[in-house]
């Protein structure tokens, strides 16, 4: 990118994707692993963040042979002008998609839970200014903020995890491997796409100093929102058992609900949710500035700061058609999930092809000026 | 006046002003100040007439080599017309502070001089015994016959004059700058030179115990206005030769002096470069103090938090020279601007490393949950009162209702009146000169609070929130901080009045991006905790000094090592370790 963006450390990108990734267990995801994996939904989370580890290696791999480098570049690199471009045009409209159903998805939560009588068009167009404002700023920014908040947001998560301990009945959590082996492995692998947001990272790729910071965020990342996501839907089981717990579409609102500590800590659920709509604007802001970002680079625009405004408004825009929290939620699992591994086999067949056509960036010079 | 011109003055107020009426702006074409073209025009003749003097002398002096192009100047042989031109430049004999007094120096034959100098600026007491008594009387036991002209200068140079700094000077604007600092010019008939004398005595008050940065367990000196002494100060605390003083000159008309302060091989010098070239890049008539500087040389003049530390401590300032900072000195300020600063240091005060650290962080987290207190606790108690009731435990909240029910106004407005007297206070406190001060600040609080609730304007929990706030604010060491932290804290009550936690939430993200994303000469505002890599330490808390080998790595200080990796070596359970000592 033509502006300065600086830079993004290990700690910053792992934070980043932790937090991208961790925002979703505010809202349906511990739902969906117990759906898979029922007591075992915990295994089934930590399955999930082990396929994800893998299927991010490409991503790693292409961080070592293009350090420096964001996807719009590696991809114009080695698949040609033509098709490169077409790839990262594909990729950052999956993300832009990620990005609004995002936006519905934390707007719908938040009325149905805590705002009920506040119209969603405000809750959309705070968050896309917000996202606008932080992806502007830059995606250091974005990182750093991320990493400023973390105690915040775990806070936020993990208050409630600990204070809804006496509550866990840990017999729930039995049988081990739940409904069956075969169908918590399945199932976790049909959920192995939700770490496919990981592709911020390669998006963004240019503000990674060399490889090795890209690989210790992504992986880090990753692995944190396994324990993360493990940590929750074993609470979250051992406190509602299986059968409920797949039934309660906000389940860590319902965990935050039930928080009490005698009468003077009482109904936090407010106060909780207000840091976890942090999480969500980092989510989004990341979201937006990977998107703007890829389009600009696949585009060969010079800076990609133009782009925001209009690509928020689209978004805006476009995040108000689904008719209603229905159709949202099968639009995250019917599609995006399964496009999630499409999305993953980008950064594959981009490596394949370096590979095979012997592409890698030159050794030192370019990337460093690029970079600073 | 006749009647009817009284009458018409009357009826009509604006044919009171009349021609002759006083008045600085111009009234049409023909009221042109004649006086002030000519001053005008009489200035850029004299500069004029300097600048082709000087160019003249160039252009002689550029076949006669290097020596001689240094002493090209626009001043005269001529004595008389030397100090003729110094009037006009100082505009004597209007401007009285210009002092003017001929002398015949002691030489075989006298030889014709003057000596000028600066009412108020300059020593007398040195000027009379070590310029005037030297040149008048104890040259004659000298038995010095020097020709007219250089010759003379040279010898009243070197055997009559006792001052311990003399240099010579060239142009008329170097010897007005000379005797503006000043010092006390010599000028000799015949020679195209003046001499000038260090004789500066600027009226200074004498090193007092700081105003805003005290500390109970450290020392109690602070700057004042002289930025010679507040270099002397630091100093006193770092005996390394290593540590540069350089001199810039800022403001078209203030000329003020800037003290720039560093350690080679420690300060990175690009930083250095950096402080060295924003200050040299202010082109501006006057810089008045610190406060000025700042906001030309910082990275976000539009911040609500500023991104250079002032101190007006020199221990501080001597701390952060020896971790690789550059301390700016504005004469007539009695701060330090310390470039970079980060969001914590702004927390931190020199107290903190004076006490053991346990004491010292635990200062220092009182001080952060002081900063949170201040930023969020109205716009809590706004979103829990208007919004959110249910998370109040019920006695709590049935007591507030209570207490709110003769209140007539809705609680935002409640707190927002509180807070604005609670600034009226502050301010009052702060404006009422002396010891009274805080005496009616405090009675003010009392009596209006205790009113208040009487009146039913505000209920007591208010009073109590508003005063917890007042307080915590207090709590925070840095003044441009707690400015900063007061506007936001109304943003942030405007924003959850609105919107509730939401817009609590959103406020908070906005601002902890646009201070992510901040920088200080380079350095991420919130490093070492965000935007660094390493361990974070002397942050939130104070690592135990003798586990502070390294100074901070945000600044890429030169020499990484401020001590020995075992400083406790005399401690059999202290870790001992064969690597040579990287102190320094």
């Amino acid at each position: 990118m033509g502006a300065y963006d600086g830079h993004i450390g290990a700690r910053e990108g792992s934070v980043l994707l932790f937090t991208v990734l961790g925002s979703m267990l505010f809202l349906q995801y511990p739902q969906y692993l117990v759906s898979v994996g029922g007591p075992a939904a915990w295994q089934a989370a930590l399955l999930v963040a082990l396929f994800g580890l893998v299927l991010a290696l490409p991503i790693v791999a292409l961080g070592y042979r293009f350090p420096g480098r964001g996807l719009a570049e590696i991809s114009r690199e080695v698949a040609g002008s033509v098709f490169g471009p077409l790839l990262t045009l594909a990729v950052s409209a999956w993300i832009a998609v990620a990005a609004l159903v995002t936006l519905r998805n934390f707007t719908e939560t938040f009325v149905i839970t805590i705002v009920p009588d506040t119209p969603p068009s405000v809750l959309i167009i705070s968050g896309s200014l917000l996202s606008v404002y932080a992806a502007y700023r830059g995606v250091e920014a974005v990182a750093r903020t991320a990493l400023a908040l973390l105690p915040v947001i775990a806070a936020g998560g993990l208050l409630v995890l600990i204070f809804s301990l006496p509550r866990v009945d840990t017999t729930l959590l039995f049988p081990i491997w739940g409904f069956g082996f075969d169908r918590t492995l399945m199932g976790s692998l049909y959920y192995a796409s939700t770490a496919a947001e990981v592709i911020v990272l390669l998006a963004v790729g240019h503000a990674f100093r060399d490889g090795r910071s890209l690989q210790h965020s992504s992986l880090r990342g990753i692995l944190l929102f396994g324990l993360a996501a493990a940590a929750t839907v074993a609470v979250l089981v051992g406190i509602a058992g299986a059968p409920l717990a797949r039934q309660e579409p906000f389940p860590l609102y319902f965990l935050a609900r039930l928080v009490y500590l005698g009468r003077f800590l009482q109904r936090t659920e407010a106060l909780i949710v207000m840091f976890w709509i942090l999480a969500a604007l980092i989510r989004l802001s990341a979201l937006m500035s990977a998107t703007a970002i890829s389009l600009a680079g696949a585009l060969r625009l010079p800076d990609y700061r133009p782009l925001l405004f209009p690509l928020a408004t689209i978004l805006s825009a476009l995040s108000l058609l689904p008719k209603d929290y229905v159709a949202v939620l099968r639009l995250d699992r019917e599609w995006m999930r399964p496009l999630g591994f499409a999305v993953l086999a980008v950064p594959l067949l981009l490596w394949l092809l370096a590979v095979v056509r012997g592409k890698a960036a030159a050794p030192s010079g370019e990337a460093a000026g690029h970079a600073s | 006046m006749s009647i009817w011109e009284r009458l018409m003055r009357w009826l009509n107020p604006a044919s009171a002003t009349t021609d002759d009426a006083f008045s600085l702006g111009r009234r049409g074409p023909g009221q042109d100040d004649g006086g002030q073209s000519a001053a005008m025009l009489a200035d850029a003749r004299l500069r004029t007439d300097a600048l082709l003097t000087r160019l003249d002398r160039l252009a002689e002096a550029v076949p006669q080599g290097k020596d001689a192009l240094k002493r090209v100047g626009d001043l005269s042989t001529n004595l008389d017309e030397n100090v003729e031109k110094l009037k006009k430049l100082f505009r004597a004999p209007a401007n009285k502070d210009l002092v003017e007094r001929e002398i015949l120096i002691a030489t075989e034959p006298p030889t014709r001089a003057v000596l000028l100098f600066m009412e108020g600026l300059s020593d007398k007491t040195v000027i009379n015994d070590n310029l005037l008594q030297p040149l008048m009387l104890l040259s004659y036991e000298l038995h010095l016959t020097p020709e007219k002209g250089p010759s003379a200068v040279d010898q009243v140079e070197q055997r009559i004059l006792a001052g311990h700094q003399v240099s010579r000077k060239y142009d008329r604007a170097s010897v007005a700058e000379a005797l503006l600092a000043g010092d006390t010019v010599l000028l000799v008939e015949g020679a195209a030179v003046a001499l000038v004398v260090e004789t500066k005595d600027p009226p200074t008050r004498s090193v007092g115990d700081p105003k805003i940065e005290q500390v109970i367990w450290g020392p109690h000196d602070a700057f004042n206005e002289a930025w010679r002494v507040n270099v002397a100060l630091v100093r006193r605390r770092l005996k390394d030769p290593r540590l540069v003083t350089e001199i810039l000159t800022v403001g078209d008309v203030s000329k003020t002096y800037v003290g720039m302060m560093y350690i080679d091989t420690i300060a990175p010098p690009r930083l250095v470069d950096e402080v060295r070239r924003r200050v040299q890049a202010v082109k501006v008539d006057i810089v008045n103090g610190s406060g000025i500087l700042q906001q030309y040389i910082d990275d976000s003049p539009r911040s609500l938090l500023p991104a250079t530390l002032i101190t007006e401590r020199p221990d501080r300032t001597a701390a952060y020279l020896s971790e690789g900072h550059v301390a700016l000195f504005v004469d007539t300020a009695p701060h330090a601007i310390i470039c970079p600063a980060t969001f914590w240091s702004l927390l931190q005060t020199a107290e903190d490393y004076y006490l053991r650290w346990p004491f010292g962080s635990t200062l220092r987290h009182i001080r952060f949950a002081a900063l949170l207190v201040s930023l969020l606790l109205p716009s809590l108690y706004i979103g829990v009162v208007n919004y959110h009731p249910e998370m109040i435990p019920t006695e709590l909240l049935l007591f507030i209702a209570q207490s709110r029910e003769p209140v007539p106004m809705p609680a935002v407005v409640e707190l927002l009146t509180m807070e604005v007297i609670f600034e009226l206070i502050r301010e009052a406190g702060a404006r009422i000169p002396g010891v009274i001060g805080p005496t009616v600040g405090l009675v003010a609080s009392l009596v209006l609070g205790q009113a208040a609730v009487e009146a039913r304007i505000v209920s007591p929990v208010m009073i109590l929130v508003v005063a917890v706030t007042g307080l915590a604010s207090f709590a925070l060491p840095n003044y441009l901080m707690g400015w900063g932290v007061r506007l936001l804290r109304f943003l942030l009550l405007l924003l959850t009045t609105v919107f509730g936690f939401l817009g609590l939430a959103t406020g908070i993200y906005a601002l902890v991006v646009y201070t992510t994303s901040l920088r200080s000469f380079g350095v991420p505002y919130l490093a070492p905790v965000v935007g660094t890599t390493g361990r974070v330490k002397d942050a939130l808390g104070t690592p135990p000094l003798y586990r502070q080998e390294e100074r901070p790595p945000f600044m890429h200080p030169l020499n990484r090592y401020r001590q020995a990796e075992v400083v406790r070596n005399w401690d059999p359970r202290a870790p001992q370790t064969d690597t040579p000592d990287k102190g320094g």
